[in-house]
């Protein structure tokens, strides 16, 4: 089954979605206006408009209102990859062209400017503090975090609460926001609110920590890279995070052979073997799983309609996923 | 040139800008965010006469400024992948810096009382980069383009708000004051690192390609640069005796200072 199997009866309000994305995306500037239909039609998944109109189903559910926030926050979410891709000095993403590759870095950040002062006009759309508040918070957030992982490469004696906020930051919250907004715009009640975005900030939590875990545990052909990226640049997540706090012969050998130096550590696949064998997966797998758990006791209390059935099946899948 | 701007709440703005914007991590890598200062007296003048409190006319002010910081720390990412002058870890910090001071810029905005200047602060953002990409591809098919999309880059986001409140008078003053203000700016050697699609632009104009390996500015560039730099001298100076009022008297005074001729005298 695939993840849009679980959400069919919004396939024609998906679709609005979608051509209100092409309209929010038109540019004057033919490279400006490319750049930003490539990165539309780069093949992301749309999880956050979904969990946008899942959630404005426990309101007054009008798609012509709620369209304008669920396209507001994959606009932010595709900027922040555009920038991102300049960041990391990507190449590919989803296996086609990064628009820093095909183009240049001036092009990335001037289409990932736009696109976010775009985003803001469609947001903009509510003349609602709380809606620009969440908003604002969620990207400054997320910047944040991002500092936070550039200060935290090869910071090998790290602990479990950094791991947890920085994924939050990363992850989490955008996902925790949709679900919010999505009830907000549509009116719902302060405590279906709530239930929303902790549904969304759990669920979001679990995603973060099973991708972590696939990079360890997936294949190249899977991941499209090498496993254990994370760990070649630096960047600790949960399951090494475990085997270093529990086997310190593992620490020492993740300091010989990766360092902080950034230079290419060649073979790591030692590493890997000792990260499984240290039971940092089994680990992670459980938390994630909790993660998960939290998320479903978070829909108790919202009304039994097929959007709940949704988000419990989307939740189900997530915790499911392999790849 | 600073006791121009000596005055209480200009100061405050400053401190609540470097509050803002201070960031220990980011210190430690990139300069930090400068202040526009001229981008203050001029927000204060359009919002001299609106019924905005103190504090909401303090939050579009710092807002404006951040957006300001956010375009200038962009300007800083080199276009290529190799790090030549910043390096990995600078480069990574410099675009999440601007990003951050735009989230900043948004959050400043987030009261109802700004909901209706929000969409202006993001159209003029749009516009923006749109008229960068022109100039980034160096798409000037005339001298009249080129200064236009200048003059559009440098103003666009003042005249904005400045139309929005009905201050039209006071945008064209913005709009030639920060073109003139550019010019100058890449005329100096030490100021400009010629990396920004503004001096790309114009190097490419004159000299038919973007490829320069000499000091900057190069001298057919230095002679464009102090004719329109005379000419906008005299044209701030034509305005800002034609425009009918000019409430802040700090403005004025600074406005007054560019059109007179010890800008050159400086530059030179």
């Amino acid at each position: 089954m695939k993840l849009a199997d679980l959400y069919m009866f919004l396939k024609p309000d998906i679709k609005k979605i979608e051509s209100e994305l092409e309209r929010a995306v038109e540019a004057d500037h033919p490279v400006l206006q490319e750049a930003s239909l490539h990165l539309l039609h780069s093949g992301g998944k749309r999880i956050r408009p979904v969990f946008v109109l899942l959630s404005a189903k426990f309101g007054q559910y009008e798609i012509d209102r709620v369209k304008h926030i669920a396209a507001a926050l994959e606009l932010i979410h595709m900027a922040s990859l555009v920038h991102d891709d300049v960041i990391d000095d990507a190449d590919l993403r989803r296996g086609s062209k990064t628009i820093k590759a095909r183009w240049d870095n001036r092009v990335a950040m001037y289409t990932g400017d736009y696109i976010f002062a775009k985003a803001i006009e469609k947001a903009s759309f509510f003349e609602n503090e709380t809606i620009h508040r969440v908003i604002s918070n969620a990207m400054m957030e997320m910047c944040l975090g991002e500092i936070e992982q550039i200060r935290d490469q090869y910071n090998w004696d790290q602990n479990f609460k950094t791991y947890l906020r920085r994924i939050k930051r990363k992850t989490a919250l955008l996902i925790a926001v949709s679900c919010q907004l999505g009830a907000i715009s549509a009116g719902a009640s302060r405590e279906d609110q709530n239930r929303l975005y902790y549904y969304g900030y759990n669920v979001g939590m679990s995603y973060q920590i099973i991708d972590d875990i696939l990079d360890f545990t997936g294949t190249e052909k899977e991941l499209g890279k090498p496993a254990g990226g994370d760990l070649r640049q630096g960047n600790v997540t949960l399951p090494a995070l475990y085997a270093m706090h529990h086997d310190s012969f593992c620490r020492e050998e993740i300091n010989r052979i990766i360092g902080r130096s950034g230079d290419d550590p060649g073979d790591i696949s030692p590493l890997l073997d000792m990260i499984n064998q240290s039971g940092g997966i089994e680990y992670s797998k459980t938390l994630s799983r909790q993660y998960l758990q939290k998320a479903f006791r978070s829909l108790d209390g919202l009304e039994d309609i097929s959007a709940k059935k949704s988000l419990l099946d989307i939740a189900s899948y997530i915790g499911s996923r392999n790849s | 040139m600073k006791e121009l701007y000596e005055d209480a709440e200009v100061q405050k703005i400053e401190h609540e800008f470097k509050q803002l914007t201070s960031h220990p991590y980011l210190k430690e890598y990139i300069e930090e965010a400068g202040i526009e200062y001229d981008y203050i007296l001029f927000m204060m003048e359009l919002l001299l006469d609106s019924p905005l409190s103190a504090d909401a006319k303090r939050e579009q002010i710092l807002s404006a400024l951040l957006v300001q910081a956010a375009f200038v720390t962009h300007e800083k990412v080199e276009t290529g992948g190799q790090e030549v002058l910043l390096g990995k870890k600078p480069r990574q910090l410099t675009v999440l810096a601007g990003d951050f001071f735009s989230s900043l810029y948004h959050s400043m905005l987030d009261r109802d009382v700004h909901a209706k200047v929000i969409p202006v602060f993001s159209d003029a953002i749009q516009k923006i980069n749109e008229e960068k990409m022109s100039l980034h591809f160096c798409e000037n098919e005339s001298e009249e383009v080129l200064l236009s999309r200048l003059a559009l880059v440098e103003g666009a986001f003042l005249k904005n708000i400045a139309s929005f409140y009905q201050k039209p008078e006071a945008g064209s003053l913005a709009e030639t004051f920060f073109l003139l203000k550019r010019l100058v700016h890449e005329r100096n050697p030490k100021e400009s690192c010629y990396l920004s699609a503004p001096a790309n632009s114009i190097h490419a104009f004159l000299e038919g390609g973007i490829e320069w390996t000499g000091s900057w500015p190069a001298q057919s560039v230095e002679q464009w640069l102090t004719h329109h730099i005379t000419r906008l001298q005299k044209e701030l100076h034509q305005k800002l005796h034609t425009t009918t009022s000019i409430g802040n008297e700090l403005l004025f005074n600074v406005l007054t200072s560019w059109s007179r001729d010890f800008i050159k005298a400086e530059i030179k």
